[in-house]
């Protein structure tokens, strides 16, 4: 089945490509480093690419290449982190506020536009900084910005929902406001919340890659990328040090978007082919 | 009054007004309706689009939405007043003791749930079913409305069957707790000739076998005659006649009654122009004076459009809304 689809379809058989070895990556990381990601070796440090160090060492001597592949372990983490946490908290919201309707959706949806109003990443630095930087922080930061998206997506297709007629006939057998949410309307409303979670994957790591790169992601000595990266540009001479895992951030966020983009145009009936 | 009568009456609705605040006005849906029903017995409710006749079968169920829909009067089933009941007690009621079947098979049932689930749901929900016992009973309710295969049927989602198969599990659905009161909202409109035709026998045979009582609605006469005991004629919001059958038939008294009989085709008569009774439905924003019906009246007088008249009982059973047999009255 997923052979047939990927044989139609170029960019989504890319995308299944890159992700799925990623993730393979990230569950096999410890077993297949060929040294510790933590291990110094201030003699051999700046080190270009070799064969003994495929993408060179770093300013102590730490082998890029086993800080990339354990990079890829919190980069997935952190974005499947913001984004169920995001579009949860984005679901009950924008549900909530739909199925209740009136003087209430109109004060919720006012509120999550508010913080949809500021730029998502200055925002999200200012509650990271406000907090301190850890992994923790960031990704609720990352929460805090991201969930408005998700909760105007579920309000509106909740309000158009609620009104078919399988909810009155629900109603009519006495059905609980929480089962007719839950059973009838929620089931029929997630499918394009999931399209944008999917679509904003790539997204999230990006930003988490960005806001590690200004120094805001986990502390050191964690191997982000984006903190990677910002070392390399303070070692700017060693090109090594900052672009494989500029590339591990291109090829991982390229990939999630081409999957986003064939499942939107596979559920979008406008755009439907096969995929 | 003869209005004193039915103590036993299963359902009565006293003085119900239903109103919507639009912005273009207040829209009264419901006019000072009161309506019996005994228990075990069928009454019809017909009237053209935008008599009421639904929006009096939603609030019954309480399910008029609020805002925008106002609600007054009394709805007393089984010695209860409706409508002072908690939500929560009307829901215990709901789909237990009064279910509803709905006019658009196709929308009305949840496309992502399976057809059986659907029907053990209430069975869950009201009768504290386990899930084997569920069923069981939802399966022997799928042979009843004569879905054949049953086991296979329980299975299938909404969009794998047919209207006429929809319609089935709905009114399955419907059935699922033995109601007290089933109300069929226009049930076979949505349907095509031949399957309104197994819908109607299904309904009569079931009539027989689960003696619960039902309100008909329909704007089809035919399906009136068919298996009601009694009618109730609705225009514009009002009831304007309401008689067992058979009288009504034979002596209709109102004049919307008579036009809506005549207007039946027949195969008996001679080729000519059906009757049509002319013009339309008032909007609901500009209420002739006095009767409603009178700007579509071949009777009315100059009294009709002076002053609206009040539903008479003109024998124990029979009541109708019209000056001619106010005047009649009068006289004897």
């Amino acid at each position: 089945m997923l052979l047939r689809i990927m044989k139609n379809n170029f960019l989504f058989s890319i995308g299944i490509i890159v992700c799925s070895l990623w993730i393979v990556i990230a569950l096999m990381a410890p077993l297949i480093t060929p040294y510790s990601y933590l291990a110094q070796d201030l003699a051999h440090r700046f080190q270009a690419p070799s064969s003994l160090h495929w993408f060179g060492t770093d300013s102590i001597g730490r082998d890029v290449f086993s800080r990339v592949l354990m990079g890829s372990r919190i980069s997935l983490i952190a974005g499947l982190a913001t984004i169920i946490l995001a579009s949860i908290v984005g679901m009950i919201y924008g549900g909530i506020a739909g199925y209740i309707g009136g003087l209430a959706d109109e004060i919720m949806m006012r509120i999550s536009e508010m913080v949809m109003a500021f730029p998502g990443i200055i925002l999200a630095m200012t509650i990271a900084a406000a907090l301190g930087p850890s992994l923790y922080n960031t990704l609720l930061a990352m929460v805090i910005i991201w969930w408005p998206n998700y909760a105007r997506v579920m309000r509106s297709m909740v309000i158009a929902n609620k009104e078919n007629e399988y909810v009155e006939a629900a109603k009519s057998l006495g059905a609980s406001h929480f089962r007719i949410f839950f059973n009838e309307i929620l089931p029929n409303s997630v499918g394009p919340v999931l399209v944008l979670a999917t679509l904003d994957f790539g997204n999230a790591i990006l930003l988490f890659s960005g806001l590690s790169f200004l120094g805001l992601g986990s502390p050191p000595p964690t191997p982000e990328w984006g903190a990677m990266v910002a070392d390399g540009v303070l070692n700017f001479n060693y090109w090594w040090i900052g672009t494989f895992p500029g590339l591990a951030i291109l090829t991982m966020a390229v990939g999630t978007n081409f999957i986003g983009d064939s499942l939107r145009d596979f559920l979008d009936p406008r755009l439907r082919k096969e995929l | 009054m003869s209005d004193d009568i039915g103590q036993d009456d299963l359902l009565r609705i006293n003085n119900l007004n239903v109103q919507f605040r639009t912005s273009e006005g207040v829209f009264r849906a419901v006019r000072d309706v009161s309506i019996s029903v005994r228990s075990g017995e069928t009454l019809g409710i017909v009237g053209e689009s935008g008599s009421g006749k639904s929006v009096t079968a939603l609030s019954i169920m309480n399910l008029v939405p609020n805002p925008p829909g106002e609600t007054s009067g009394e709805i007393i089933f089984n010695q209860q007043n409706l409508r002072e009941l908690s939500t929560e007690e009307v829901r215990k009621i709901r789909g237990n003791e009064i279910a509803m079947i709905f006019q658009e098979p196709m929308t009305s049932l949840n496309p992502i749930h399976t057809c059986g689930k659907q029907i053990m749901e209430p069975l869950l929900l009201h009768k504290g079913f386990s899930k084997k016992e569920a069923k069981a009973r939802a399966l022997e309710l799928l042979k009843l409305v004569g879905i054949p295969i049953p086991e296979q049927r329980f299975k299938e989602y909404p969009h794998q069957l047919s209207g006429g198969m929809r319609q089935r599990v709905m009114i399955a659905m419907a059935l699922a707790c033995r109601p007290k009161l089933l109300l069929a909202d226009e049930p076979t409109t949505a349907l095509d000739v031949t399957i309104q035709a197994q819908i109607m026998e299904l309904l009569k045979n079931l009539r027989k076998e689960i003696d619960s009582a039902i309100i008909m609605i329909t704007h089809d006469l035919g399906i009136i005659t068919e298996m009601c005991d009694r009618v109730v004629v609705m225009y514009a919001g009002q009831v304007v006649e309401s008689g067992p059958l058979k009288e009504l038939i034979r002596e209709p008294l109102h004049p919307y009654t008579e036009g809506l009989l005549r207007s039946i085709p027949t195969i008996t008569k001679e080729k000519q122009r059906l009757h049509t009774i002319e013009g339309t439905v008032p909007s609901p924003f500009e209420m002739p004076f006095g009767c409603s019906f009178q700007p579509r009246c071949n009777y009315s007088t100059s009294n009709c459009s002076e002053q609206a008249p009040d539903l008479i009982h003109v024998s124990p059973d029979r009541a109708v809304r019209c000056w001619h047999h106010v005047n009649e009255l009068g006289k004897d």
